[in-house]
């Protein structure tokens, strides 16, 4: 369970299509604005973010989600009221910044031991199914 | 023989320490107590009884080698969040079934290394995301002085554990009150320490610039106690802070003359539950009874909007860590797909939870194009905002104090149905971890339930500026010294 620091290094994600198997899908909006107020998403937006986040959903949880993520997503309007002009973003709280491990070598997990946790393993490498087919 | 199973950590090491109980003793009293609850508590995901009793054999050598440690030979219950070497550690999710980590987590570590004694693994939302636990994809955990109500969560297995009597303390973790909030509806003490105060290596990671360590105890003394033992640097967290860590039972008694305690307006709405607003009111006038200059109105006007950042924030992050879940590396996969893809999406959509799901599905529209400005980037700007709001209440005050959740333990199944009515329950924990503060949740009283005639624990929510965790404890020291709340047990009878 490495822990990557999460968001601050997370790029912004331009679609599906950077793998080159998903076609991009437009998430449509009401209007011009990139960011209407108030936004019901559609089937099409969900299916479009649960492609970008890698789950597959039933038609259910599709319907499902549709509803509560739009209903989540319009009380994110709140913050629209609150003047943000000059003020830096806050990605965590500390006076840290760039901690460097010292560069000596130790030793890592045991290999096989790692290995052991993966359902498919090929001669000491993890094993998954061709990504292009 | 004291009732094993009612005593504090510091109780527990002086009757060790006198020869009149051992380790071996100790950690029997917390199996039988489970035993003899835990079929209708459900607080526990795994039980390590043979590992506890080794572990407990262990301390009384060390014991009887004249060792001394307050938490040597002492029982302790983990949140399933924490990886151990050798137990596997589900973090209450389908996706991590039969996941046993090859390393221990630097908290369960130092534990260890102080001689606890580990009971089992606690149940929990899954991935931590929840307040209710029934977001675990095993099953419930009921609160202790109402088994129809839910104990809170993310952290309800550790906080009914320890309200139960089936571990003398418990570790959870706090991302948006899930160690706070679970205590105060489970009426046990319950503390996030200041973000970076805690090692999170091990810590299975939901909100990275959030999440936060911390311990569920009987009293205050206690939580100072652990606090000693699992809070400093490690190497091993890029974001641990640096510098030393103040014996934390140093000031505990010292008391309030003087302290400038703060009552956010904010935090007590018109809607506040009244029961829950008479307790708050009766433990501010005590803190005022021993001293404290107490003063009300106190504006943190952006309040309000901390329920959204976080709802952007956490989600963000959490869509983030929650790619490694992908089928390959470890954990539940699913194999008989079309392709590398269709596995991934099937493993994760079979693997994690409905409400695991929604939350990588709001960060991952937080974080997308078009979105991440609007979303994401304003979160960040408001969390500063936010933090500032803090940072000049804390020149006048030395600690502010507040309710920890809007309404004592909810039924289970209430709020299942709305996840936004859920998100709710946070509403005070929250922005606490936004700024990054420590905070603690001490009982404060109880409201009667007119339909069961029962009663359920209110909490004192007490929050400190970073890395004063010291006044914190002193001031919920104070106010405990004042109530008599820690001695009372829920109504469970041993089946």
């Amino acid at each position: 369970m490495e822990d990557g620091g999460g968001a601050q290094e997370q790029m912004q994600e331009d679609g599906g299509g950077a793998q080159g198997v998903v076609p991009r899908v437009q998430i449509p909006s009401a209007g011009h604005s990139p960011y209407p107020a108030s936004m019901a998403l559609d089937r099409d937006a969900v299916m479009h973010i649960a492609k970008l986040a890698r789950v597959a959903l039933s038609d259910e949880e599709i319907e499902l989600f549709r509803t509560q993520l739009s209903e989540i997503i319009g009380h994110f309007d709140v913050l629209d009221a609150i003047d943000t002009e000059g003020v830096e973003p806050t990605a965590q709280i500390l006076p840290l910044h760039n901690v460097f491990a010292p560069d000596v070598a130790r030793p890592s997990l045991p290999p096989e031991e790692v290995l052991d946790l993966a359902p498919l393993t090929d001669d000491g490498y993890l094993r998954v199914r061709a990504v292009l087919e | 023989m004291p009732d094993l199973d009612a005593l504090t950590i510091h109780e527990s090491a002086a009757l060790l320490r006198r020869r009149e109980v051992s380790s071996r003793e100790l950690a029997q009293a917390a199996l039988d107590r489970i035993a003899a609850v835990d079929g209708r508590v459900r607080a526990f995901l795994t039980l390590t009884a043979e590992q506890a009793l080794a572990q407990a054999d262990a301390a009384d050598r060390r014991l009887a080698q004249d060792e001394a440690g307050e938490l040597l030979g002492v029982p302790v219950a983990i949140k399933d969040v924490l990886v151990t070497k050798g137990v596997r550690t589900t973090c209450g999710s389908k996706m991590l079934e039969g996941f046993v980590a090859p390393y221990e987590a630097t908290v369960v570590r130092r534990l260890f290394d102080a001689g606890a004694v580990m009971v089992g693994k606690t149940n929990m939302d899954e991935f931590a995301m929840g307040s209710s636990t029934e977001n675990s994809a095993y099953f419930t955990t009921r609160n202790p002085w109402d088994l129809s109500r839910v104990p809170g969560g993310s952290s309800g297995g550790s906080a009914a554990a320890v309200a139960a009597g089936e571990a003398t303390y418990a570790l959870g973790s706090d991302t948006g009150g899930s160690i706070r909030q679970p205590a105060a509806l489970c009426g046990v003490v319950g503390m996030k320490p200041t973000y970076g105060r805690v090692s999170r290596y091990g810590l299975v990671a939901f909100a990275s610039s959030l999440d936060q360590v911390g311990p569920f105890t009987r009293d205050v003394r206690d939580t100072a106690i652990v606090l000693n033992a699992i809070c400093g640097h490690d190497p091993c967290d890029a974001t641990s802070a640096p510098g030393e860590t103040p014996d934390f039972t140093a000031q505990l008694e010292a008391g309030v003359r003087g302290l400038r305690v703060g009552v956010p307006k904010e935090y007590m709405p018109a809607d506040l539950h009244p029961g829950v607003r008479g307790c708050v009111e009766g433990a501010i006038a005590a803190l005022e009874a021993q001293g404290a200059r107490v003063e009300r109105d106190v504006a943190l006007p952006s309040t309000e909007a901390a329920l959204a950042v976080y709802y952007i924030i956490a989600p963000s992050e959490a869509s983030a860590n929650l790619a490694r879940y992908d089928g390959v590396k470890y954990g539940f996969s699913y194999q008989q797909g079309e392709g590398m893809w269709d596995n991934m999406e099937k493993t994760r959509g079979l693997g994690f939870g409905p409400e695991v799901k929604r939350r990588i599905m709001i960060g991952t529209y937080a974080l997308s194009s078009g979105y991440y400005d609007a979303y994401y980037l304003k979160a960040q700007k408001v969390r500063t905002v936010i933090r500032r709001e803090f940072d000049a209440a804390f020149e006048k005050y030395d600690v502010l104090v507040a309710p920890v959740t809007p309404t004592p333990a909810f039924k289970i199944g209430e709020k299942t149905g709305d996840p936004y009515e859920m998100y709710l329950n946070d509403v005070f924990t929250l922005p606490v971890n936004i700024a990054g503060l420590p905070g603690i949740s001490v009982p404060c009283g109880f409201v009667r339930d007119e339909a069961s005639g029962g009663e359920l624990p209110v909490g004192l929510q007490i929050i400190g500026k970073p890395f004063d965790e010291a006044t914190v404890l002193r001031a919920a020291r104070a106010y405990e010294a004042t109530a008599s709340w820690a001695a009372r047990r829920p109504p469970l009878t041993a089946a």
